[in-house]
This record gives C-alpha cells, sequence and structure tokens, in this order.
C-alpha cells in the first residue's frame, strides 16, 4: 500500500450508509460502527478501502490501523473531528447538523433524524474504482452537506462534508511534517500497543497555529489607487490555492494556518513581495492533544482574569472603610491577582520557549531612504517618475506601487461616476472579527449543551477547527447572496464590487441606505440568526456614504475598523451604531409620516438637543410614536436615531 | 523610570497635516505625532533635548476649502479641500528634563495653515507623573523606534512602519 493511493477525504463514507445485515450477526447494523463486518464482507484491495475500515482504535472497534499512513490517518480524523471524543456522554443521536448559528433547539427538540441515504455494495463499488477525492465530493455533495460528522447529540455541530475535508488537510500536513511510525510497529500488534503509541505521539508531535492579517502601507485615495484591492485578492487566491492544505480558514485580509514544525511562516513572504505587503501574526506551537485553532487564547484568558480580578479587588476594597482601603490595597491585589499571574507566568514559559509568538513581518523595510520618496506608499524610494495622462499631475512611485497602477483601472464604473457631478454613493464593508467569532460560537455551543442537559457545558463546548470551516462555507453562501440581493435590487451598473466583501454602491438618496439594511437583515435571518442572541455579533457591516468625490481613504479608515455590530455613516450629516440584535426591530419603527420626519430631520441639522427636545415631547411622541420607544427601551443614543431619522427622510 | 508632565490641550481649530498623495483633499491626523508636538514645543521653548507625544481625546471634523494664490500673476490654483479639526481637547506628555522649566498654562501654534488662523492650542498642566504601571496596549500615537524609551515602551511587539523627514546636516537636506 503506498501514500500516494489513500484518498483520506473517503474515509468515513460509511457514515452515509444505511444500517446493513451481515452474514452472522443479528439484525441491521451501522456498518461504520462495525467497519470489521464490512472489511470480512467484501475485502477490496486498495488502500482507500483499509483507510474506510481501519480508522479508529476506540474499544468498540475491532480492527485498527496497521500502518503508518492509517495511523495518520486516524489523528487526522481526530484532528478534524467537532469535539474531542470523550467530552460529550451519548444521550441520544441525530444525524443532521445542528449549526450552532442557524438552529434553534427549540425546533430540533423533538426530532430524531435518521440521513444515512446509501447501501453498502453502492459505497464499495465506489471504493473500488479508485475514486478521488473530487469525485466523492462532487457525487455526494448534497449528502454530505446534511449529515453531521458525529450523530450524538450535542456533537452533531459539523458536517461530513466539512471533516472530509478537514480530514485530507491534516492527513497532508501530518505527512509534510514527515510524522511516521515504522509499519512494523503497528503490524500485528494488539489494540492497547496501538492505543499507546497513539497517545504517546499525540502529545509528542508540534503543529503551528498562526493566525495573520495582511496589511497595505499605500493610501488609496484615486480610483486607480483601488487596485490594491485587486492586488491583495489575487494574492489571497494564490495563497490559497499553493497553500490549501495549510489554511483552515480565510477572509480577506485574514488567514489561519496550520504548519508543521519543519515549515516557517516566512513561506508566505513569497506571496507578498510583489505588493510589498505586510503582516501582523500570532503563533502558537502545540502538541496535537492540546492544539486549538486560536492562537491567542492563553493572551485572552489572561485578560479576562485580569478583568475579573479587578472587579473582585474593586468589591472587597468597598467593603473595607475608605481610610483603610490604600493600605489594604496591595494584600487584596496580592490574592485577587493570583491566577492572572499564574496565566501570565504560563505565556511568559512558551514565550521564553518560543512556542507562542506575534509580531509583525515586512517584506522589505529600508533602513533609511533618500529622496524621493514613494509618494503612494511611503515606504520604498522612488524609482519610477511618471506623468499621469489625465491630470498632467508627475508622480514619484516605487517599484511595488508602479506594479499595482499598471495593472489598469478595473473599476470601470468607478471611475466613470467620478466624472459626473452629483453622484452619491454607499462604500459597504462585510467583515469578520475572528477573536469575536470564537467567543460568539462558544457562547451558542454553551447554550446547545445547556439544553441538551449535557454537564459542565462550559468545559465540553470547546470550539475546534471544523467548526469554524463549517462556519466559513456559510459565511461565503453569505456574502456571494449578498452580492446578488444588491446588484438585484440596485443594478449591475450601479454595483462596483471590489472584493466579495466590499461594494460601493450609486445610490440616489440616503434613504437606499435603508434598502442595503433590509437585505442585510433578510440575510442574516436566513444565515446566522442566532448571532442575533449573542453578546456580540462577529459579523460587521459598516456603510459609508458620501459624494463620489470624497476621498476613498478616509472611506477607509471607518470600513476598516468597526466599532459596532453594524455602523452607518452619512458623511457631513451623521453617524449610528446598531446592534444586530435591534436590526429587525429598527427597520420596523413606526417613525411616523414623511414630512414630521423632514421637519425633524432639519430640526437636528440645527441642533440635535432640539430635535431631542421634539422626540420626548408630547406632540413629538403622536407625531413619531416609536421614537421614545428605541431611545428608552431599545438603549440608542439619540444621535444615532437622529441619523436614522436623516437616512428615512431623504 | 522618565517623568513626565502631562498637559491638557485644547484648540478651537487645528490642522494636523497628513502627507498624503490625492488630488485636492488634505486629511488630518487624528493624533498627536512626536514630530508635530516636539517641534512646535522646542521652537517654544528652544529646548533642543525635549520630547514629547500626545494623544486627541475629542474633537469634530470639519472642512476648509482653500485656494492658494500665485503672489506675482495673482492666479489661483486648484483650491484644496482641509480637513479641520474643531473644539479639539488632548493630552500631550512632556518627557521631564534638568533643562526644562515649563509654565502651568500657556499657549502654542500648532500644525498647519497657522497664518490663517488655525492652530492656536492652549495648554495647562495637569499632572507630573513619577509613578505608572506599564501595561501592554495599542499605541495611539506615533513615535520614532529610536525614542521609544524616552516613552517607557519596553518592547514593541507588532509595529506599524512609516518614515520621517530628518536633516543629515544643516545643508545637505534630508534622509526619510
Amino acid at each position: 500500500m503506498t501514500d500516494e493511493e489513500l484518498v483520506p477525504e473517503i474515509h468515513d463514507i460509511l457514515k452515509l450508509c444505511e444500517n446493513t445485515e451481515f452474514p452472522g450477526v443479528e439484525g441491521a447494523v451501522s456498518p461504520h460502527s462495525n467497519p470489521h463486518l464490512v472489511y470480512n464482507y467484501n475485502k477490496i484491495e486498495n488502500s482507500t478501502f483499509e483507510g474506510v475500515c481501519k480508522h479508529h482504535h476506540g474499544k468498540d472497534f475491532e480492527i485498527f490501523p496497521d500502518s503508518s499512513s492509517l495511523f495518520l490517518l486516524d489523528m487526522a480524523d481526530n484532528l478534524a473531528a467537532s469535539t474531542s471524543r470523550v467530552g460529550i456522554r451519548n444521550i441520544g443521536t441525530n444525524d443532521m447538523v445542528f449549526k450552532l448559528w442557524k438552529n434553534s433547539f427549540k425546533k430540533i427538540k423533538n426530532k430524531n433524524v435518521y440521513f444515512r441515504p446509501l447501501n453498502l455494495d453502492e459505497i464499495l463499488k465506489f471504493i473500488s474504482e479508485n475514486s478521488g477525492k473530487e469525485d466523492f465530493f462532487e457525487k455526494y455533495y448534497n449528502y454530505l452537506i446534511q449529515r453531521a460528522e458525529d450523530s450524538t447529540l450535542g456533537a452533531n455541530i459539523t458536517s461530513l462534508y466539512t471533516h472530509s475535508a478537514l480530514t485530507g488537510k491534516f492527513y497532508r500536513i501530518l505527512r509534510d511534517a514527515g510524522y511516521s511510525i515504522e509499519d512494523e510497529l503497528l503490524n500485528n500488534v494488539s489494540k492497547e500497543i496501538i492505543t499507546n503509541i497513539y497517545n504517546e505521539k499525540e502529545n509528542e508531535w508540534i503543529l503551528n497555529v498562526i493566525r495573520i492579517k495582511l496589511r497595505f502601507s499605500q493610501k488609496p485615495f484615486r480610483v486607480k489607487d483601488l487596485n490594491i484591492f485587486r492586488s491583495l485578492k489575487s494574492t489571497i487566491e494564490k495563497i490559497n490555492n499553493d497553500l490549501s492544505d495549510f489554511i483552515l480558514f480565510s477572509a480577506s485580509e485574514e488567514l489561519l494556518l496550520v504548519l508543521p514544525q519543519n515549515r516557517e511562516i516566512d513561506l508566505l513572504k513569497q506571496f507578498l513581495s510583489k505588493y510589498n505587503f505586510w503582516f501582523e501574526f500570532a503563533e502558537r506551537s502545540q502538541t496535537i492533544r492540546n492544539v486549538h485553532p486560536d492562537p491567542e487564547k492563553l493572551n485572552k484568558e489572561a485578560k479576562n482574569l485580569k478583568n475579573e480580578a479587578e472587579l473582585k479587588i474593586k468589591q472587597q476594597l468597598q467593603r473595607i472603610p475608605k481610610s483603610k482601603q490604600k493600605k489594604a490595597e496591595i494584600g487584596v491585589r496580592k490574592s485577587c491577582e493570583k491566577p492572572w499571574k499564574k496565566k501570565i507566568e504560563e505565556i511568559e514559559k512558551e514565550k521564553n520557549n518560543y512556542l507562542m509568538q506575534e509580531g509583525t513581518e515586512y517584506i522589505e523595510l529600508f533602513s533609511e531612504i533618500k529622496p524621493p520618496i514613494c509618494e503612494i506608499c511611503q515606504m520604498a524610494p522612488a524609482e519610477y517618475p511618471r506623468i499621469d495622462e489625465k491630470s498632467e499631475i508627475k508622480e514619484e512611485l516605487c517599484k511595488y506601487c508602479q506594479k499595482i497602477q499598471e495593472e489598469g483601472e478595473s473599476l470601470k464604473k468607478l471611475a466613470k461616476w467620478t466624472y459626473e457631478d452629483g453622484i452619491r454613493t454607499a462604500w459597504l464593508k462585510i467583515s469578520i472579527d475572528f477573536d469575536i467569532l470564537i467567543d460568539a460560537l462558544k457562547e451558542l455551543y454553551i447554550k446547545y449543551l445547556k439544553d441538551l442537559e449535557i454537564p459542565n457545558p462550559e468545559e465540553n463546548a470547546d470550539i475546534r477547527f471544523s467548526v469554524i470551516s463549517e462556519f466559513q462555507w456559510d459565511y461565503e453562501n453569505f456574502l456571494s447572496l449578498f452580492n446578488d440581493h444588491i446588484i438585484s435590487e440596485f443594478g449591475e451598473e450601479n454595483v462596483e464590487q471590489v472584493l466579495d466583501d466590499l461594494l460601493c454602491i450609486k445610490i440616489e438618496k440616503s434613504n437606499n441606505v435603508e434598502k442595503i439594511l433590509r437585505i442585510y437583515n433578510s440575510l442574516i435571518n436566513e444565515y446566522f440568526p442566532r448571532f442575533k442572541k449573542t453578546v456580540e455579533s462577529p459579523i460587521k457591516l459598516v456603510i459609508s456614504e458620501s459624494n463620489v468625490k470624497y476621498p476613498f481613504f478616509e472611506h477607509w479608515k471607518y470600513l476598516d475598523n468597526p466599532e459596532s455590530d453594524i455602523d452607518i455613516k452619512l458623511t457631513g450629516k451623521g453617524e449610528m451604531k446598531v446592534k444586530l440584535s435591534h436590526l429587525s426591530e429598527l427597520l420596523n419603527l413606526n417613525l411616523g409620516g414623511k414630512t414630521a420626519l423632514y421637519k425633524l430631520a432639519k430640526m437636528a441639522d440645527v441642533s440635535k438637543e432640539l430635535a431631542y427636545m421634539e422626540i420626548v415631547s408630547i406632540e413629538g411622541k403622536k407625531d413619531h410614536p416609536d421614537l421614545q420607544k428605541a431611545i428608552f427601551k431599545m438603549g440608542f443614543e439619540p444621535a444615532d436615531i437622529l441619523t436614522y431619522i436623516k437616512i428615512k427622510s431623504d | 523610570m522618565p517623568k513626565y508632565l502631562e498637559y491638557t490641550l485644547k484648540s478651537d481649530s487645528l490642522i494636523l497635516g497628513e502627507r498624503i498623495k490625492g488630488g485636492i483633499f488634505r486629511p488630518s491626523s487624528k493624533t498627536l505625532r512626536w514630530s508635530t508636538i516636539t517641534m512646535a514645543l522646542r521652537k517654544w521653548t528652544g529646548n533642543k533635548k525635549l520630547h514629547a507625544a500626545g494623544v486627541l481625546d475629542s474633537y469634530k471634523s470639519n472642512y476648509f476649502v482653500y485656494s492658494p494664490t500665485e503672489r506675482f500673476t495673482k492666479i489661483s490654483k486648484i483650491p484644496l479641500q482641509v480637513e479641520v479639526l474643531n473644539n479639539v481637547e488632548g493630552r500631550i506628555y512632556i518627557v521631564k528634563n534638568d533643562d526644562l522649566e515649563l509654565p502651568n498654562e500657556f499657549k502654542i501654534f500648532l500644525g498647519a495653515l497657522i497664518s490663517k488662523g488655525f492652530g492656536k492650542c492652549e495648554l495647562i498642566c495637569n499632572n507630573e507623573l513619577e509613578e505608572f504601571k506599564i501595561e501592554q496596549g495599542i499605541l495611539n500615537t506615533r513615535i520614532p523606534c529610536e525614542y521609544k524609551e524616552k516613552f517607557s515602551i519596553e518592547e514593541v511587539i507588532k509595529p506599524i512602519y512609516g518614515y520621517l523627514f530628518e536633516s543629515t546636516s544643516k545643508t545637505t537636506g534630508f534622509l526619510y
């Protein structure tokens, strides 16, 4: 058997198989839980079949890995699992995926879905044809996305599709790392020995988890400067393409990589050197047993412990008379800060052992630059003087910015709008906050386990790579559908798509912003309704509206730094921040007639205080029935709600 | 450990120009960079060893259209739109040194278009910082790497680099 023949993605195909009768066995049983029966029923001479039958070493399995590649497959399978296999006790099964960000427990509570649509002979025929992973995903896609990887209630949070793809990645990462066991050590030995070797290697073998945020030094002001985004997109696509096995999450500027120890983060530089992109990174080396998708987990834990300690200190000091507080503070602080200091020591120890690193990597950073300096990025010597044909302005560019500009004006619609008068545009950006994503998924997972009455939900709700990958599929579908809906609402000729999550829309009036919000809200309800229940939504929407001639970089500073779930800025008119949980209510508010709203908006232009007085007056309550509710019950700032009035009244 | 003087800065209108390429729009920096405040204070005090940096706590953005005129031909060039910060409140931290003597309250001019009436700032001494705790966080101003110790920055974890103008000598111009 050779490694090349084994298709790790197919290893769990028996999970799609209906319960089957085997000779000598009473009743129909699950082939996946009884691989030895399948193995003896019809032995196929290929490595994938071996992988399908021998990738477990748990107590219920009679056949187990007996070669190095099957051993790696077993390990990859566990790395790609939705749970750590030991935490969730079996209280029932459901074959359908419970999406933490979508499904409500109430809706699935009394359903016990059984989804195993294939028969064994069909599966064996597929394996015997030496099918590849592409054949597997193409043929069974519709089944794989519905079937949960683990049917156990509480563990059924990722699809077989995500798990299969991820197992393939981890298998190749482990192989790339050069991890292997001599076949002789695994051949003809008992399951106990295999288990011992597994436990030993799980605590010995290391993987590096790295989070990368790509950055650029260019300050894009004009349309042609926006080529930088096309360069960013092509760079990310190339990295995703060439390093696909190592990338476990990818957004338009952010990547999560798992690298074997023998590969350095520097391998990214070859992709970034073309445009001199730089990046921030956080990296953590962890044993396979403890590997966690967030390399900054310890830092976050330390931050939480620090906050808890400060709260405790405050509470304890309040119980002491004021005159004695200063003296008592040292002792109180010492005892309350103990867990935080312990965590800091743990971090320091990891840092000193080079197991944890964070920093910034630049491709080319000059110690000094002799004039002229590049006018666009101001980070390299300008070696390419050129005269802009349209404006006849002389520009001094570096080799990187020259390359970006050479790639032509890609945003033709936007370029055309800038030569017209009175055009208004709304820039909008959707982004993912990875830190909040991990917290929100954990919060939803704890809630799910609590609903199932599974003990120790906080400890068991571990967010692993598979959940994040599962989320990514839905996020990509959400973005794609959002783009489609925006184009169908505003017309293709009025939408400039810079990135999948960065759009510029030619709008007629500010109240078109409300249309964008309605599209966003309906898709959030369809894809991520549960994020309306979490403390903060990991998906952020920023809309910045202005005259088309307003410099893009000013928009970008706003778009790139979301402060709330939804940030809206009407340049020169006002800003507003909206919590995702309030969006539906906001859109359904009865704000009163258009004339009254227009009056209120004009009043707010003169004085916000005056407009506020109007809202809270008896007459205001009559004219704008729900405005007081928005401020006093939903908690909107008066300034936010006045901006919304300006949107509605335009 | 260095000691600092904390001053509150108040200004009605301030233009802290960013050096950018981009037609006619000139945005303002939203922080008080080492170079801006240090050079203004050095000019005011005559103390060449002075170092200071600051942050802006609150301001309101407005725009001012300005058209530079050629003095001899009296022809105006393309008008520039300049971002102006109004009702600015901020804090500046001045590194204490033996030669430095500053009044509790004084006025300086800062930033661009001073001749047009912008940049008048009032500084009021708040506090002398002798003891403070160093914590990890995101730097809210811009300081040259070589002076980071003066501001008690022990380690830069994720730097964001940019280049500063610095004269090589009194006559040979500038390096970045």
